[in-house]
């Protein structure tokens, strides 16, 4: 129990520090909102004022925002967050919890989706590779597991932007869903959502796969070869229970600390793709609050992706136990 | 003469695209006359010969202090304007109906709200497109319309609203929108409101909303202000009035030249709505203290409108992440000239997006979009591309705080070894929609002769042109030498310190990346360290930039959208740019164009600015 504790202790630090940090560096980013929006001016024009006028906005602006000393603003911040208080974004002029809350669940979709594909997939893929080890099915998955693994998922996107979405317009390039259909629990709702998170979700899963395709034919190769296997096989278990039971199980364990980090990285592994497919998700709005020195949203997104990896992690943690007893009792015997 | 530049006189932008637009001229000139040299400077006195400038007598007191104004700009180069931009405009015709690319309809700025409005952007029959669709910068949901909080401004403003006043930059005409009519007569302006027009709710537009829309502005800090109440915004509510339901008087502190007067209202959208906007209009006009006034001001740019009360010829349907739909409002005066029904703007936050759905079609047109050629080339045939002028384009601005372009020798020579058709050539990536600058003078125009025909006419062999597509590397070699610097091992030296000239510019410009990189090798070949320093668009606007923090900067160099040049001189002269990040000098030495206009060599150009705010035609 007290293992628990100071795990969960040492969670709770964790997330305190990189707050903290983030807090301090982000006002460290020169410039603030008004020059974003100066400079927005004048890349996209039609700002519908002279230069003059702009400047001069930004100067009765930046007088109206007298800012409190940094030290100020830092523990008035960390008494809010405690409280459940994220504060206003500066560039929507609602609250971050309105900003980012509506976001959270599609970026889950995105994310999850293209987790659980490249997981089962890649799992799948590295049990048969592994069963047949050195065939030309084996070299060929393991180079392109590894060409996959190496992969940006930002250049997949691109691509898949390019060819189906612009070339040959089979998927949407843009937005949740289509403009016509209201939310809801039917058929061409639920399909348009699919469609359009499609190519987000296999820019993730394609180069997902690889990763987890190698670690599970690593792994099922080193149980193949343990004594326990070769027993299994002399009393004459059929090959199936031995696969699923024996190779499976022990192969997976050790990857289930890589899937709970996976986990963890629901809101932050989809900054740059959200971006690619304009949609609106928490990287985006994350994406948008930096360009536009929004510190609140920036904030309130960078608390989100670290609680999200740091719970992910402490379950980990905290549950390996429970799955592998060896490693039960957590740092007071040696672990798995 | 008079006619011509009333004719000329102040084109207002309808509206900026994205980009900048260069024209450059050059003729020769002759070597720099009197320096800057300025207590803030530090800038030496320039030494070369100064050119023997023949006065010319002009008619016109607005045309001679231009021409002046032109002069000391060209002589003492406070920035270099290196090019001028056109503006790429799109139009798909397969669908839809639409002027040529050459007419004069085009060369409205933004025909995508006014071709519409005037019966020029019809659907074209057996069309089964009833939608006109465009793209938007924000994502649609999240954008707003009120115009004074300024972020995530939706682009439906176009269709949503209705501008005071048409303006052509073909003709240099304007005419009466949803102000009618007006009339100047001293310090009166009058205007009349187009009558019979309604806001969506059924309101009637009124003076009223008019007025809020001019008081907001100028609470804002809008520049009709310098003419309404310069010293006391508490004065703004007596002096912007609706005298009836249709007519707005604005008492000016000062006769002012109509043409600029002009070139501020025309552009503007009717926002203030009463209904909306009202409660913010009473609020600032009955603030009774400063304090006051800011918490007003504050409660105003910190409002957002997600679904406006508009009063175009399209009004707000819904908006979501994917796009935002318009639909068509009936009792619109100009409802007649449209047969479809909605119009949307689907969200395309990169230029490259916005250039794949022009070239599939997914988007019927873009008022301005810079395209590079490579991306023209796929465009199917069905869509038309014509350039319209933007009155502005990129120049390097000096930090007058900063050695060594605090001399004006250095500047000069800077002008001399750069080749600005190369530059504007690179700059606009195969697409001629930059056009090198032929004088260095601040004024724009480029595109139609309308520097030499027009605003110089009678007086351009005064004005250098320091090489337009050549390096004048002995002229340049010249100017160094006499500032004290000699060529040692390939390189300008000054006291065995190599002279260095870094270029800060935003990142995210990728023509002005361009451009300055073309720079930076032709300084380079002449033996002058030049370096591109190209930093995050919002570092470079928000630290470098702001804090004066930079030696060689890039920036547009006219005042977009505007075509008159008291637009540029008050930018180059008497801006806060001006003045806080590139620490200009009050006052600059220059030889005179004409001694009816000022009678000595030292000038200083934001009083003839000022002049020419008020100067008569």
């Amino acid at each position: 129990m007290s293992y628990v504790l100071k795990r969960i202790g040492q969670s709770i630090l964790t997330v305190f520090v990189v707050v903290s940090a983030s807090f301090g560096l982000v006002r460290l980013l020169p410039g603030g909102p008004l020059d974003y929006l100066r400079a927005q001016a004048i890349q996209q024009g039609g700002s519908d004022m002279t230069m003059a006028e702009i400047n001069q906005r930004i100067a009765a602006q930046t007088n109206i925002a007298v800012d409190e000393p940094i030290y100020v603003q830092y523990v008035e911040y960390m008494a809010a967050i405690v409280q459940g208080d994220f504060g206003q974004s500066i560039w929507y002029e609602q609250p971050v919890t309105s900003v980012i809350g509506p976001a959270i669940p599609w970026t889950v979709f995105l994310t999850a989706s293209a987790l659980f594909l490249a997981f089962t997939v890649g799992v799948s893929l590295g049990a048969i590779m592994a069963y047949k080890e050195g065939s030309r099915f084996d070299v060929t998955s393991t180079g392109i597991g590894l060409v996959l693994n190496s992969t940006p998922g930002y250049v997949v996107g691109l691509l898949l932007v390019a060819f189906l979405g612009y070339r040959y317009e089979l998927f949407p390039t843009g937005g949740r869903y289509a403009s016509e259909l209201s939310p809801g629990f039917n058929v061409p709702f639920l399909a348009s959502v699919l469609q359009h998170g499609a190519m987000p979700i296999a820019s993730m899963a394609v180069v997902g796969f690889g990763g987890w395709a190698l670690s599970m034919r690593g792994n099922s190769i080193r149980v193949l070869g343990e004594d326990y296997l070769r027993v299994a096989r002399l009393r004459g278990l059929s090959t199936r229970r031995i696969a699923l039971r024996y190779v499976a199980r022990n192969a997976i364990l050790p990857m289930y600390t890589g899937l709970m980090i996976a986990i963890g990285t629901v809101f932050g592994g989809a900054v740059i793709i959200e971006n690619i497919f304009a949609y609106p998700g928490v990287g985006f709005y994350l994406i948008q609050a930096i360009n536009a020195r929004d510190y609140p949203l920036m904030m309130g997104g960078f608390i989100l992706i670290t609680v999200a990896m740091v719970i992910g992690i402490t379950i980990a943690d905290l549950t390996y136990g429970i799955l592998d007893p060896r490693a039960k009792g957590g740092a007071s015997r040696e672990s798995y | 003469m008079m006619q011509l530049l009333g004719a000329t006189g102040a084109a207002a932008g309808l509206a900026g695209c994205g980009g900048q637009s260069a024209v450059e001229t050059d003729t020769p000139a002759d070597d720099g006359d009197g320096g800057d040299g300025d207590g803030d400077g530090g800038g030496a006195d320039d030494e070369t010969p100064t050119p023997t400038a023949t006065p010319v007598q002009v008619d016109s007191e607005s045309l001679a202090t231009i021409q002046e104004l032109a002069y000391v700009t060209n002589q003492t180069l406070p920035v270099l304007p290196l090019q001028e931009k056109l503006a790429q405009s799109f139009q798909t015709t397969d669908d839809w109906s639409v002027p040529s690319k050459d007419s004069d309809a085009v060369q409205t700025y933004w025909p995508t709200e006014w071709l519409p409005r005037s019966g020029e952007w019809t659907a074209k029959d057996g069309s089964d497109d009833d939608r006109l669709t465009f793209a938007q910068w924000a994502v649609p949901q999240d954008s707003q319309y009120n115009p004074w909080n300024g972020k995530n401004f939706g682009e439906a403003r176009r269709m949503l609203f209705d501008r005071f006043m048409q303006y052509n930059l073909a003709t240099q005409e304007y005419s009466g929108y949803v102000v009618s009519d007006h009339s100047l007569d001293g310090t009166t302006l009058t205007l009349n409101v187009r009558e019979g027009q309604t806001w969506h709710n059924g309101d009637a537009v009124t003076a009223t909303d008019v007025a809020n829309q001019i008081k907001l502005d100028i609470y804002n800090g809008g520049s009709l202000g310098e003419f309404v109440a310069p010293e006391d915004d508490g004065m703004i509510s007596e002096r912007v009035t609706a005298v009836d339901e249709t007519t707005v008087e604005m008492e000016l502190v000062e006769e002012v030249n109509g043409d600029i007067l002009l070139a501020y209202l025309q552009p503007k959208y009717l926002v203030a709505h009463e209904g909306s906007y009202g409660e913010f209009v009473t609020a600032l006009d009955e603030a009774e203290s400063e304090d006051e006034r800011s918490q007003a001001l504050a409660d105003l740019t910190e409002d957002t409108t997600p679904e406006p009360v508009g009063c175009g010829p399209f009004q707000f349907e819904d908006a979501d992440t994917r796009r935002t739909l318009l639909t068509k409002y009936d009792d619109h005066p100009d409802a007649d000239n449209i047969n479809y029904p909605e119009v949307e703007y689907l969200y395309k936050p990169e230029n490259q997006g916005r250039w794949n759905s022009l070239i599939n079609e997914e988007t019927d047109g873009s008022a301005t979009l810079f395209m590079p050629s490579n991306k023209l080339n796929q465009l199917p045939d069905s869509v038309q591309v014509s350039l319209i002028p933007r009155h502005w384009g990129l120049g390097l601005v000096f930090n007058f705080d900063e050695e060594p372009v605090d001399d004006p020798r250095v500047r000069k020579a800077i002008a001399h070894v750069v080749n600005r058709e190369a530059v504007a050539k690179n700059s606009g990536a195969g697409t001629n929609s930059k056009i090198a600058v032929s004088y260095p003078s601040g004024l724009t125009g480029e595109f139609n002769g309308q520097i030499e025909g027009a605003w110089l006419e009678g007086v351009v062999d005064e004005f250098e042109t320091y090489g337009r597509g050549e390096a004048q590397t002995d002229e340049a070699a010249a100017l160094l030498e006499d500032a004290g610097y000699e060529k040692s091992g390939g390189t300008w030296q000054k006291d065995g310190e190599p002279l260095t000239i870094p270029i800060a510019g935003p990142s995210g410009f990728s023509d002005w990346v361009a451009g300055a990189e073309t720079v930076v090798s032709q300084l380079k070949e002449f033996g002058i360290e030049a370096q591109a320093e190209m930093k995050d668009t919002s570092t470079y606007w928000g630290q470098d930039y702001s804090n004066g923090d930079f030696v060689v900067g890039l920036q547009g160099w006219a005042s977009y959208d505007q075509s008159h040049p008291f637009f540029h001189f008050q930018w180059l002269f008497d801006s806060w740019d001006a003045q806080n990040a590139w620490n200009l000098p009050s006052e600059f030495e220059s030889s005179v164009l004409h001694d009816q206009v000022r009678d000595g060599e030292t000038v200083v150009p934001s009083d003839l600015v000022a002049a020419l705010s008020t100067a008569s035609e």
